[in-house]
């Protein structure tokens, strides 16, 4: 279940207004991100929570500076035709690693590349466990990818305040039984480790 | 037929049919085509309207693009990809579906008879007549301020409006089309697919086997399109110029096909900076690079002598390079300033790149100075044996130079030994 905590300004030219007026806002962020509709889109201050139906405390809370629309570049240019959300400084933090796989699958369609996987595109992105010495995950740049994998940039590890590994290129699994895994190549070979595993924890 | 079927048939083929309607009218029924996805129909709507009005902007512009869009349907396009074994159906520009046939394992079946000469072949002589058509349409679209604005059932995504710095930047990239075009023309591509595929099935496509199977592949097949290549471009980079500035100047806010993107900032002026001076070079002789001035540039060569692709390939061992073996690191003249390291380093980025031994020197006082062709910054390791079995490490080394010799020394009853120099740059 999702709840929108509070939307300090929201403008859209064509379509949000419309989700406003109907009362739906709050689920609004399953929204499709191609078309016409998402054209002049801009959202900041964005907070959604996630409940399990069983606990009173969310078990992940999702912050994101700025949503806006922008163009997806190719060469030297921004392309008129293909347009993108972006979600600016986000961050994800989940209270607990158990569950992980759930927690994360439940995340907007969009944020998980249920939807056009090129239309979205997460700058500056933190996921993390509460816990002041909990494994943090930053990434300048995340694409979701329609099988559930966030293509990353620019990508740092931390425990704690402690940063353990960077990397310039990775894959973020965030659907599926290997949700939380990081994957990269290192000279040509595969590379992999759990982050939030805590039962079973690996080491680059 | 009914006579009046016939009738209406003939009329319709009239010129006279044609201006019946005018040119704006004709681009309206054209773009209600082009919103259908109806490529043939919109085409020809576009084709009537610059039959009536030769300068209609709006006219000039859709069917700039529209004849390229209808290339894989229509026979010489539609015959090739047939040709090539590709099924009739499932051409559909906007959900392509038509791939080429594969075998049991997934591998594409090489169409028989088609020698990979005929790629060109095909670009020249017919998608270069279209391109040739749609620059000439795009230059009649004179007006700075033109724009058109095309519905997302046009473009298939978004509403987007079209103007003159897009169109521009259009016509650039069909004018470097064509400079392609011409100038792998001028190569030799003369071997037949399957073969290639054979080779391929039988493990032993590789680099080396191609070349030596192949001794005209990649040399010069003629020279007669340098001088349209030449102008091809010319006309690419003063284009993209006009366009990059068009671009450039738009206000912030204005949401075209093309936009600027401040990321870009620097690295799209060092591009229009390299494209002025390569232009430069075709009049003023070699220029020297403002981004890099240990180099000099000249496109002159290019376009003057028999450059083949072939005589600047280096020695292949399979598909790894053999260092050392690079006949000319300043490409015929084009770049002038690149070391022999600078391109191997470059290539070894992505190719495997192979050691190569020189002949061994022997000294009175029973020392070897062994010495092999390296890759800078690579790790090496020298292995020796007296068997050619058993091999045992030397020694290892981290390469300085294109060139490294190690000196060996050796006990007097020795008889024989073998040395191999293995990368081992992780």
């Amino acid at each position: 279940m999702l709840r929108l905590k509070r939307f300090t300004r929201l403008s859209c030219r064509l379509w949000a207004w419309a989700y406003l007026a109907a009362g739906i806002l709050p689920f609004s962020f399953c929204f499709p991100v191609a078309g016409d509709e998402l054209l002049g889109f801009v959202a900041a201050g964005v907070d959604i929570w996630q409940y399990d139906s069983d606990e009173a405390a969310p078990v992940l809370e999702l912050r994101a500076a700025r949503l806006f629309t922008d163009h997806e570049r190719r060469g030297f240019f921004k392309i008129g035709l293909l347009p993108m959300l972006v979600a600016e400084n986000v961050q994800i933090q989940f209270r607990s690693v158990s569950g992980l796989t759930n927690v994360l699958a439940d995340l907007p369609p969009w944020m998980v590349g249920a939807t056009d996987s090129h239309c979205v595109e997460l700058r500056s992105v933190e996921l993390f466990a509460t816990g002041s010495d909990a494994i943090r995950l930053k990434a300048g740049l995340a694409r979701p990818k329609q099988d559930g994998i966030w293509e990353l940039k620019s990508v740092a590890v931390f425990a704690g305040a402690k940063q353990t590994f960077s990397l310039p290129e990775a894959q973020f699994q965030i659907v599926g039984p290997d949700a939380g895994r990081l994957i990269w190549k290192l000279g040509g070979q595969p590379q992999a480790i759990s982050l939030f595993n805590t039962q079973n924890p690996e080491t680059p | 037929m009914k006579p009046y079927l016939l009738v209406l048939l003939i009329a319709s083929l009239l010129p006279g049919h044609i201006h019946s309607q005018t040119a704006d009218a004709w681009v309206t029924q054209g773009r209600t085509y082009l919103g259908k996805h109806d490529l043939a129909d919109a085409d020809n709507c576009f084709s009537n309207a610059l039959t009536v009005s030769k300068t209609n902007q709006t006219a000039n512009a859709f069917y700039a693009i529209t004849r390229l869009l209808v290339l894989p349907n229509q026979p010489p396009g539609s015959n090739f990809l047939t040709r090539l074994g590709l099924p009739s159906s499932g051409r559909n520009i906007y959900n392509w579906t038509a791939m080429p046939p594969k075998d049991t394992n997934g591998l594409v079946l090489a169409p028989d008879g088609v020698n990979a000469n005929e790629f060109p072949a095909q670009l020249r002589t017919n998608v270069l007549l279209a391109i040739a058509g749609a620059i000439s349409n795009l230059s009649l679209v004179t007006e700075t301020n033109f724009t058109v604005t095309l519905s997302s059932n046009e473009t298939t995504t978004v509403l987007t409006t079209v103007d003159y710095g897009d169109l521009r930047l259009i016509q650039a990239g069909l004018y470097a089309a064509k400079y392609f075009t011409y100038t792998l023309n001028g190569q030799d591509f003369n071997a037949q697919l399957t073969s290639l595929r054979a080779l391929y099935q039988s493990g032993g496509l590789t680099a080396s086997r191609v070349l030596a199977d192949y001794p005209q592949l990649l040399t010069v097949a003629t020279t007669n399109d340098l001088p349209l290549a030449l102008a091809s471009f010319t006309n690419a980079v003063n284009t993209y110029l006009l366009a990059s500035e068009f671009i450039r100047s738009r206000a912030t806010n204005d949401v075209r096909l093309f936009n600027y993107d401040p990321d870009s900032l620097q690295t799209e002026s060092n591009f229009r900076s390299v494209l002025q001076e390569l232009k430069a070079s075709l009049t003023g002789g070699p220029q020297v690079l403002a981004l890099n001035t240990n180099l000099t540039v000249n496109m002159a060569p290019q376009f003057a002598d028999r450059i083949s692709f072939r005589g600047l390939l280096p020695k292949f061992d399979g598909n790894a390079v053999e260092l050392g073996s690079l006949p000319d690191s300043n490409f015929d003249g084009v770049v002038d300033g690149l070391t022999l390291g600078d391109v191997e380093g470059f290539l070894g980025k992505h190719l495997t790149m192979l050691p190569v031994g020189y002949l061994p020197e022997f000294s009175t006082s029973n020392t070897l100075s062994l010495a092999f062709t390296t890759l800078q910054g690579h790790q090496y390791v020298l292995e020796n044996s007296t068997n050619l079995s058993d091999w045992q490490i030397q020694t290892n080394f981290t390469a300085t130079d294109t060139t490294s010799t190690l000196v060996s020394h050796h006990s007097p009853g020795l008889s024989q030994l073998f040395y191999r120099l293995r990368d081992d740059t992780q």
